[in-house]
């Protein structure tokens, strides 16, 4: 009879902390069923949601509802547009939360590391010198950003590896390595003539135009395949933030598991940014907050945090593109001015836990 | 006898830490490694626990030598309680004793894993702390934690790292006591660091004292805790007082008290 | 004896005031300009300069600059020092200009010493660079003169006959500027008879980037005006702002023209290479959505090289858009042509040296020339 009490008692107790978790992930997807209407409704052409439904319709159902120009319009710019966005946003959120993670540091982002740095240099380096490492005219520039954005995680693994891999060794590594290649940009920008200069900043800033099917594609199953090694290092995770010597009583390996945990994050990380240029914060913000509302147990972090991260650039994009329609103000940008009133708040709120 | 420790050695880079340690501990038994900073302590602990790698020597649990067994299988038996714990991530006192459960998850949650870490919570009086923020209780109380978390691995062995460290003068007794109460009661092995030679005392079937990485003591505490010991391994005087019924250290910090005093003994 | 006192203090008083009436430039010039020469103008800048006729050491440092005099037929051996940027910019048309000295990257990155060190009398330069650099307030205290002049459409014959002026050269200005605006004059008289459902549609953009189009104030948009065109996004906010491609597609644009700043190739003088602009080309029509375009149904989509669009030569852009435009409505106009008579003429160039691609695809063209020195 006690025994069973106390069952009881334990289950209570545990599904209180897991109800309000499981209640913010199905209102975090609602919003984002929602913000993907929206988005999908909105925009410089006059396309509203009764069209973009007869356009989904025709494509999959072979019907005739609208116009060939309305069909081109959802299909090829607007849907794909939409799909990076989410696809990106879940993508930089998800490699942050684990990053953050791995280095139990809540203020890390995807780009600690170095890798947006470097694959600034390579598109540099393709734009500027005309010269690449692979590829044709075409592709030269992403497939040199991402050349040297998987370059720049290999250094790091080597650097951090010769002093055991630590979690402060990693950030060490990673800034250096981000300086080194800021320098490198930084020279290149200045031999550059005006008319690279201006290639090289534009590629800088994140921007979803131009998104197509194909690039979407190769994004989705990045991602895809990356999300499952992720996930199933969660209690890994869980264990990690407890100190690694704790972790490593708990029978985690702590070396390997943060070797895992950098590939899978960083490969995501360096095909959205070859895409779609630098976006900043989303993969620091997005694990932040998801973080300060559902706690730190990546079971429920890292499955959620994609979520927000989906929302919050699907949001921004959205805004970006119509808020003065025609012209579309960068995502990169719009991104910039959310996330610096959200860092100056945390700063205010200083919550001891955080900062100790 | 449950737990052996034979000939474990250990170096930092080329710089030998610990040489050729033998103890051995037994069930319901509570062992205390105490000695001054850098003798080794928190080395061997953490070469028992396996969280460092000795570059020779062996450790026999009940028979069986635990360098083969895997890492997981491990965490099944040797509960480790670090010093202090990294507190930068929000996480309730129940995740937190949750983590102790990891060697026997793979996923999912059992009613048993639930059931463990609300018991252990109760046996620790920390039940009704159990959805509140680790980051916002107290230092004893966050010591607690962490002792219940090692607990929840319902480990054969307890090896705890400076249990008392951060702790007031009441949190400290409550600690080793409860300490002591469960490892009796679960008939488990414990194996602290501890600093405070009386608390070791008060607290301690056996007590062990390192010297620059080697044992160079080892019994019961009347045994090991004398003036000349102390002398040779920290080289401070004291007197020992059995006023408590244990040995209880005084230390003598004027050349006039060592002087004056008849119970020193003839040391140099 | 009382007036000794006297007389040191005038002469005292004589010597101080006869050291501060001269002045300290004077020094460094072997002999100070005869008032005859000396002539006071109003420069672009709305600054008044007052300079030596006919100065024979001269710093340009815009790229317009040198091909004007050259059609003003002044001799470019007064250039002692140019920029690097302009030095590029038509090295096919101006080889000459390989052999000067060097004072900066372009005209808002100069070595001010440098053009000091070499003692011209008189620097070129546009109204922009006085704004952002100051440049006037560096070299003036130096006795070196500073003039701007502004190449846009509307100021054009004003810096050409201020050229005229500066260099003893009214009658070859006056000359030159009839013939350039004349060409332009007859595009636009027949354009002015189209009516507004004839005006052809086009949708402009401005760099290498895509969807990044040109409004009012950009050059382009000014070209595509004059052509009889309509652009569409003159009414966009900002020069060169970036458009969501949706919009293009909706608008249904007749005619994309393209010009790649920022493109490594530009086509132009002795660059006959199609390649580039061939590739280009295809980026364009291939981009999500615009298969559906009536420009890109059409096949007229193009590309223009930088060498006709500005400055000098941006009449014969005007011609080139015009015919692009309206084919038929200009089916004797021959921009090919008059850029031979502006080359051979004016430019005292072999045509055939320096023939190019200038537009792509130019569809009256034969073939972009055989004597190019960069394929």
């Amino acid at each position: 009879m006690e025994e069973r009490l106390e069952t009881a008692e334990a289950e209570e107790i545990y599904s209180r902390l897991t109800a309000r978790k499981a209640l913010f992930i199905l209102a975090a997807l609602g919003g984002l069923v929602a913000l993907i209407l929206a988005a999908a409704s909105l925009g410089s052409a006059k396309v509203g949601m009764g069209e973009v439904a007869g356009a989904i319709g025709e494509r999959l159902f072979h019907l005739d509802l609208v116009s060939d120009k309305v069909e081109t319009i959802v299909w090829d710019i607007r849907l794909p547009r939409i799909v990076l966005g989410m696809l990106a946003g879940a993508g930089l959120a998800i490699s942050g939360t684990a990053m953050q993670g791995i280095m139990r540091n809540p203020l890390v982002s995807p780009y600690t590391i170095g890798i947006a740095s470097a694959a600034a240099f390579g598109a540099s380096v393709a734009i500027v010198l005309g010269a690449g490492l692979i590829g044709g005219e075409k592709y030269i520039v992403i497939i040199n950003a991402f050349i040297f954005a998987l370059l720049d995680a290999a250094l790091v693994y080597g650097l951090a590896r010769i002093r055991g891999m630590g979690s402060e060794t990693l950030i060490l590594a990673g800034i250096a390595l981000m300086y080194l290649f800021s320098a490198g940009t930084s020279v290149l920008q200045y031999i550059a003539t005006e008319e690279e200069l201006h290639a090289v900043v534009h590629w800088l800033f994140g921007s979803l135009t131009g998104a197509r099917w194909e690039n979407v594609l190769v994004v989705l199953i990045v991602l895809a395949a990356c999300l499952p090694p992720l996930m199933r290092h969660s209690w890994d995770l869980n264990a990690m933030l407890a100190g690694d010597e704790t972790a490593a009583a708990l029978g985690v390996n702590v070396e390997r598991v943060r070797t895992l945990i950098l590939i899978f994050s960083t490969l995501p990380v360096a095909t959205i940014i070859c895409f779609t240029g630098i976006i900043g914060f989303v993969g620091l913000v997005a694990p932040h907050i998801t973080r300060m509302l559902i706690g730190a147990d990546h079971r429920f972090l890292l499955p959620s945090s994609p979520i927000l991260g989906a929302l919050f650039l699907l949001g921004a994009d959205t805004l970006g593109r119509t808020a003065f329609q025609p012209a579309v103000i960068p995502v990169g940008v719009v991104v910039s001015f959310i996330g610096v009133p959200f860092f100056l708040y945390l700063i205010l709120r200083e919550r001891r836990e955080y900062f100790r | 006898m449950k737990l052996k420790v034979r000939g474990v050695q250990f170096s930092y880079r080329s710089e030998p830490v610990l040489k050729d340690v033998c103890l051995e501990v037994g069930e319901g038994e509570i062992v205390s490694l105490v000695g001054p900073n850098g003798s080794g302590k928190t080395t061997l602990l953490k070469c028992i626990g396996r969280i460092l790698k000795p570059t020779k020597g062996v450790i026999l649990l009940n028979g069986n030598e635990l360098g083969k067994v895997s890492s997981k299988e491990l965490a099944r038996i040797l509960g480790y309680v670090p010093q202090s714990s990294p507190g930068s991530f929000p996480l309730t006192v129940f995740e937190t004793v949750l983590l102790g459960r990891k060697p026997y998850i793979r996923w999912k949650l059992s009613r048993r894993d639930k059931e463990i870490v609300h018991n252990t919570l109760r046996l620790m009086e920390l039940d009704k702390l159990a959805l509140r923020m680790f980051g916002e209780l107290s230092g004893g109380e966050r010591q607690k934690v962490l002792i219940a978390r090692a607990l929840a691995q319902e480990p054969e062995v307890l090896l705890l790292d400076e249990p008392t460290s951060n702790l007031d003068l009441r949190h400290q007794i409550e600690v080793l006591q409860l300490i002591a109460d469960i490892v009796r009661e679960k008939r488990l092995s414990a194996i602290m660091a501890i600093h405070d030679l009386n608390l070791a005392s008060m607290f301690s079937d056996k007590i062990i004292m390192l010297k620059e990485g080697r044992i160079y003591a080892t019994g019961r505490g009347e045994e090991v805790l004398n003036p000349e010991n102390i002398w040779e391994v920290y080289g401070v005087r004291v007197t020992i007082s059995y006023d408590s019924g244990r040995p209880h250290i005084i230390p003598l910090n004027t050349k006039r008290e060592y002087e004056g005093n008849p119970a020193v003994g003839k040391g140099k | 004896m009382r007036y000794k006192g006297l007389g040191v203090i005038l002469l005292s008083a004589f010597v101080i005031l006869d050291a501060l009436l001269l002045e300290p430039g004077c020094a460094r010039k072997a002999s100070s300009p005869a008032p005859e020469e000396l002539i006071t103008i109003t420069d672009l800048a709305g600054r008044r300069v007052e300079l030596r006729q006919n100065p024979q050491r001269v710093v340009v440092l815009y790229s317009q600059i040198p091909i004007a005099m050259r059609c003003l037929n002044i001799s470019l051996d007064r250039i002692i020092g140019t920029d690097a940027f302009t030095i590029r910019q038509y090295s096919r048309l101006l080889p000459e200009l390989e052999e000067k000295e060097i004072v900066g990257r372009h005209f808002l990155d100069l070595d001010y010493e440098k053009i000091i060190d070499l003692e011209p009398e008189l620097v070129l330069t546009v109204p922009g660079a006085l704004k952002r650099t100051g440049i006037a307030e560096k070299l003036e205290p130096a006795g070196i003169k500073v003039v701007a002049l502004d190449f846009k459409i509307k100021s054009f014959r004003k810096s050409l006959e201020l050229l005229g002026k500066v260099f003893e050269r009214e009658e070859e200005a006056k000359e030159f500027a009839d013939f350039w605006f004349g060409k332009l004059e007859e595009v636009k008289r027949r354009a002015e008879e189209l009516s507004e459902e004839q005006k052809v549609r086009v949708y402009p953009e401005g760099t290498q980037r895509p969807y990044v189009t040109a409004s009012k104030g950009h050059t382009l948009d000014e070209i595509i005006t004059l052509a009889g065109g309509v652009n569409i996004s003159a009414g966009l906010k900002g020069r060169s702002p970036e458009v969501d491609p949706e919009w293009v597609v909706e608008r249904d644009p007749d005619v994309i023209l393209k010009y790649p700043m920022g493109a490594k190739y530009q086509g132009g003088f002795g660059k006959a290479d199609v390649g580039p602009f061939e590739e280009m080309r295809k980026e364009i029509m291939e981009r999500p959505g615009f298969d559906r375009i009536k420009a890109v149904r059409e096949g007229r989509v193009y590309i223009l090289s930088r060498d006709i669009l500005g400055g000098v030569f941006e009449n014969v852009g005007v011609c080139y858009v015009a015919k692009i435009l309206y084919p038929d409505l200009f089916k004797d106009l021959d921009p090919e042509a008059y850029l031979e008579e502006m080359v051979e003429s004016h430019l005292g160039l072999d045509f055939e040296e320096v023939r190019g691609v200038f537009v792509h695809p130019c569809p009256w063209i034969g073939h972009y020339g055989g004597k190019a020195r960069n394929g």
